[in-house]
């Protein structure tokens, strides 16, 4: 049966139940041309997201003017969107088929040929996600390069994926403990505008030992495709 | 209540408020593509969520709250027939890049094309695209927003997107991203 759009688009913007969502990820699996649909949609998102970057607060601009003033950076919003749409549709299909274990090796042999440099993105606060995301993070982190250096590993958490990197969130606190203190080539960074939003909703939003800031998970995420890291997201 | 803790909720009310006003900024900016309008509606909605904060049951759920606001302002605005967009209108203030090497302007002329596109929508379904993207509210939340039934928030973002689609469909062919983007899938 043909997916509408309608369907797709609800698929993208993680609409559906996990049944549909199952259903969805079957034919795209299979589906080339539907892949290509969903990637369509998906970039357009990520347009529209870079085409209205968030402005300054009012207390970083000019004093006097109470007008929200965009920062001089904010072109590289929208580079980021850009890039992600790439990077991150490649981890997004990675991700779909992340059940098979072949499919994530294959991952991590394209890093290891591609300098072994990788950003792995959370954003979900579903446990099976961020099972899977420390999982990634462990095997991602113990994996040399081909000149038998260990990768470059970001973990990057912003939405509700924040809440792992959270004290008193993180049902992994002691996981992740372990995790950085075994990989010096492990870094943890949050992203400072989803913990803005969560202390907006009266979060206690302290970060877990050792993870770093980062102004937001997209200038974070622009910065690093730039610099030719790959993508992955759990 | 006290007069000590009455004071100290308001003044954390007033303090959330603050928080979300960059964001309904956009919001309102989104919708009306106006800077000085955007300005005005963001400053009503702030002034009656202030008079009306005895209506806010859940605290969680202040900022689809101050959106619903924003919404029956803009709403209230495009009744009185004020909406006087120029879709056309360049903002240059906001574009112009210190540097503007060739990759700036042509994110700038893909931003402006995104922006027109949005602003080309009809108001229903402009809402409907920015709700859903730019402040990653559910489908149901769209729906207690705008007031409207859920299956109209899925098919007015499904129109909006194929309009949009249809609209930029020469801005992805622009960027590098298509072709990277292609390279995977075949990978």
């Amino acid at each position: 049966m043909e997916i509408s759009d309608e369907i797709l688009g609800a698929y993208i913007d993680n609409e559906l139940d996990n049944e549909e969502r199952a259903r969805i990820q079957e034919r795209l699996a299979a589906d080339s041309a539907l892949r290509a649909r969903a990637c369509e949609l998906w970039q357009l998102k990520q347009m529209i997201r870079g085409a209205f970057p968030l402005p300054r607060s009012r207390k970083d601009s000019t004093q006097g003017d109470t007008r929200p003033s965009f920062s001089n950076k904010w072109p590289h919003a929208l580079a980021a969107s850009l890039f992600v749409a790439a990077g991150a549709f490649s981890g997004w299909i990675a991700n779909e088929r992340f059940a098979s274990e072949r499919q994530f090796e294959h991952q991590i042999e394209a890093i290891r040929l591609d300098g072994g440099r990788v950003v792995l993105h959370l954003f979900s606060d579903e446990p099976a996600r961020m099972e899977a995301a420390l999982q990634m993070a462990e095997k991602l982190a113990s994996a040399r390069d081909a000149q038998g250096r260990p990768f470059r590993v970001e973990f990057l958490a912003n939405g509700p994926g924040l809440h792992l990197l959270r004290q008193g969130g993180s049902p992994y606190a002691e996981r992740i403990e372990a995790l950085r203190r075994r990989h010096a080539n492990l870094r943890l960074v949050a992203c400072r505008e989803a913990m803005a939003r969560m202390q907006e909703r009266g979060i206690d939003v302290t970060l877990l030992p050792g993870v770093e800031e980062a102004v937001s998970a997209e200038s974070e995420l622009s910065a690093r495709l730039t610099q030719g890291w790959r993508y992955l997201q759990s | 209540m006290s007069l000590f803790n009455f004071i100290g909720r308001s003044r954390q009310f007033e303090a959330k408020l603050e928080a979300s006003r960059c964001r309904l900024w956009r919001l309102a900016h989104s919708w009306c593509r106006n800077r000085a309008l955007a300005d005005d509606l963001v400053q009503e909605t702030l002034a009656k969520a202030l008079v009306r904060h005895s209506q806010l049951r859940d605290p969680e759920a202040m900022h689809a709250w101050l959106c619903s606001i924003l919404a029956n302002c803009w709403h209230d605005h495009l009744r009185a027939g004020k909406e006087a967009i120029d879709i056309d209108a360049v903002e240059e203030g906001e574009l112009a890049s210190a540097d503007c090497p060739e990759e700036d302007c042509l994110k700038n002329e893909i931003v402006l094309r995104v922006r027109q596109a949005v602003a080309a929508l009809p108001p229903g379904q402009r809402e409907v695209v920015t709700l859903v993207d730019l402040e990653e509210f559910s489908y149901a939340e769209v729906a207690e927003i705008l007031q409207i039934p859920i299956g109209t928030v899925m098919s007015r973002l499904s129109r909006a997107r194929a309009s949009l689609r249809e609209a930029l469909k020469d801005a992805h062919a622009r960027t590098p991203v298509t072709k990277a983007v292609v390279r995977q899938l075949r990978g």
